[in-house]
């Protein structure tokens, strides 16, 4: 029995020996990160609702990839199978939508255009699908990047292309579809050790890993395609 | 990376004089040496130069945003190879915030685990008394010092110290290897010889063979925020935690390499 359960209860702990047995089992219990950081995260939100939706998600994300590292067995990690892009050192390109950085392969894309101010929206459509985009002559589908950020119990409410207001499109697939955002960072050079790579991709597989410096999700296009467009 | 917490659940034994020096010294052999001030009176803090009242990232910020970037929360101090994670005053409400939530103990542990390729050594300043953050060095760290004063008192807190060791240990499920360290031993003295003598006899494995002496250059090193070693490299006091340091390294390097057992030196569980 944990201590607030106990407390709950109004038993007063007689035995100061428990007492601290409780308090330091508690304390030292190996819980995911998950369950521990996002109760305070929440905490602090509800107590400020100008928050961003889009940094909550930032934080879920990350949550959830360690919650799911942390039960891993470490002999595993080192055999993950990285993205073949990820072997040896590589580009990566930072971008950002509203206050959430992600970071994209370099090499896995296939330009960045301005965004225009309206696009062909596809009533009854799938919802993470905001409309298409012209682009050399055929049609880009333009995905909601956020839509798929979100957890199923944070959906994001910017499920239109003008509620993105979005600078730029950021183009993958052969150029067949494209994500928009607000702002295009920098080019970085990074190594496959500078990303916690994710080792269950059952959820989520467009998130290959969260890096440290800057902090962001790094995203499998890849991956992410194959999710979105099936 | 080799963490090393000091602690001691009664306070003016020299937790913190063994932190500073011990890192003065393994900064001056070449050794990256990160202290962790975890105590909300942020003595070490004032120390390295810095003002516990009025720091925009500490330990605290830690506590709160686990994910915070180390760099903005890591100081350099103005001495070569010794780096600080300084204390602020709010950390001494941080127990009333975390203290009841669960796994609370762990996050030094694994803020340690992101900068392991960039410190040789970090060596973490306990506060005196039992909470989340002292829970969180112990868990955190792969040896424990003790600072035992040489006189009776100090010997009561020392009990309670081994006491509070046991029992993480058993909720951790990992022993933790000490090593007790008698500090200001005065060999004029009847109390010191006493207590050095009882030590002696109650953790026969666990002492410390090097004693840190009485010594006024300690609280002159305090006053001008340099560590001893570096204010007085041939001093008493700074010779004797040469050989304290000496000795420690030996042991780890021991534990490593699986030449010691960690229970040698842990408490029992």
């Amino acid at each position: 029995m944990r201590l607030h359960e106990i407390s709950k209860l109004s038993r007063p702990v007689l035995e100061q020996e428990a007492a601290l047995t409780v308090y330091l089992d508690a304390l030292l219990q190996c819980v995911p990160d998950y369950d521990v950081t996002d109760s305070l995260v929440v905490e602090e939100r509800s107590a400020s609702s100008s928050v961003d939706p889009v940094t909550r998600v930032a934080d879920v994300l990350d949550h959830e990839m360690r919650a799911s590292a942390a039960g891993e067995n470490p002999a595993v990690q080192g055999e993950r199978a990285l993205p073949g892009w990820a072997t040896t050192s590589f580009k990566i390109l930072l971008f950002r939508v509203n206050e959430l950085t992600l970071a994209v392969p370099l090499s896995e894309l296939n330009g960045i255009v301005a965004a225009p101010e309206t696009i062909t929206g596809l009533p009854g459509g799938e919802k993470w699908l905001l409309g298409l985009m012209p682009y050399r002559g055929s049609s880009v589908k333009i995905i909601d990047i956020a839509y798929f950020m979100a957890t199923e119990s944070r959906h994001l409410p910017m499920n239109s292309f003008s509620a993105y207001a979005p600078k730029n499109i950021v183009l993958a697939g052969g150029a067949s579809w494209g994500f928009p955002c607000h702002d295009v960072l920098r080019i970085i050079t990074t190594e496959p050790h500078q990303v916690r790579w994710r080792s269950d991709r059952q959820r989520r597989p467009w998130l290959v890993g969260i890096m440290n410096d800057p902090v962001c999700a790094l995203i499998d296009v890849q991956a992410f395609s194959l999710d979105s467009m099936a | 990376m080799r963490v090393w917490s000091i602690a001691n659940q009664k306070g003016g034994v020299g937790k913190t004089t063994t932190a500073i020096t011990l890192a003065g010294l393994l900064s001056m052999r070449g050794n990256s040496t990160l202290v962790v001030d975890m105590d909300p009176h942020g003595s070490l803090t004032t120390y390295a130069g810095y003002d516990p009242d009025n720091i925009e990232d500490s330990v605290y910020t830690l506590f709160h945003n686990p994910d915070v970037m180390i760099a903005s929360v890591v100081k350099r101090t103005k001495f070569e190879n010794l780096y600080i994670l300084p204390a602020s005053t709010a950390m001494a409400t941080l127990d009333r915030q975390l203290g009841s939530r669960d796994g609370m103990g762990l996050i030094l542990k694994r803020t340690f685990s992101r900068i392991s390729s960039r410190f040789d050594h970090v060596l973490v300043d306990c506060p005196p008394m039992l909470g989340v953050l002292m829970v969180n060095a112990l868990a955190a760290c792969d040896h424990l010092i003790i600072p035992v004063q040489t006189e009776f008192l100090a010997l009561k807190g020392l009990e309670r110290m081994v006491h509070t060791l046991n029992m993480i240990t058993r909720s951790m499920k990992i022993p933790i290897p000490f090593t007790i360290v008698p500090t200001m031993y005065d060999r004029r003295t009847r109390a010191s010889q006493q207590s050095l003598q009882f030590l002696r006899e109650q953790y026969p494995h666990m002492l410390s063979e090097a004693l840190i002496p009485v010594d006024t250059q300690f609280r002159e090193a305090s006053r001008a925020g340099v560590p001893l070693p570096m204010m007085s490299p041939d001093g008493r006091g700074t010779l004797a935690y040469g050989a304290l340091l000496d000795g420690l390294v030996e042991f780890d390097r021991a534990l490593q390499y699986g030449q010691v057992k960690p229970h040698i030196r842990a408490a029992a569980s």
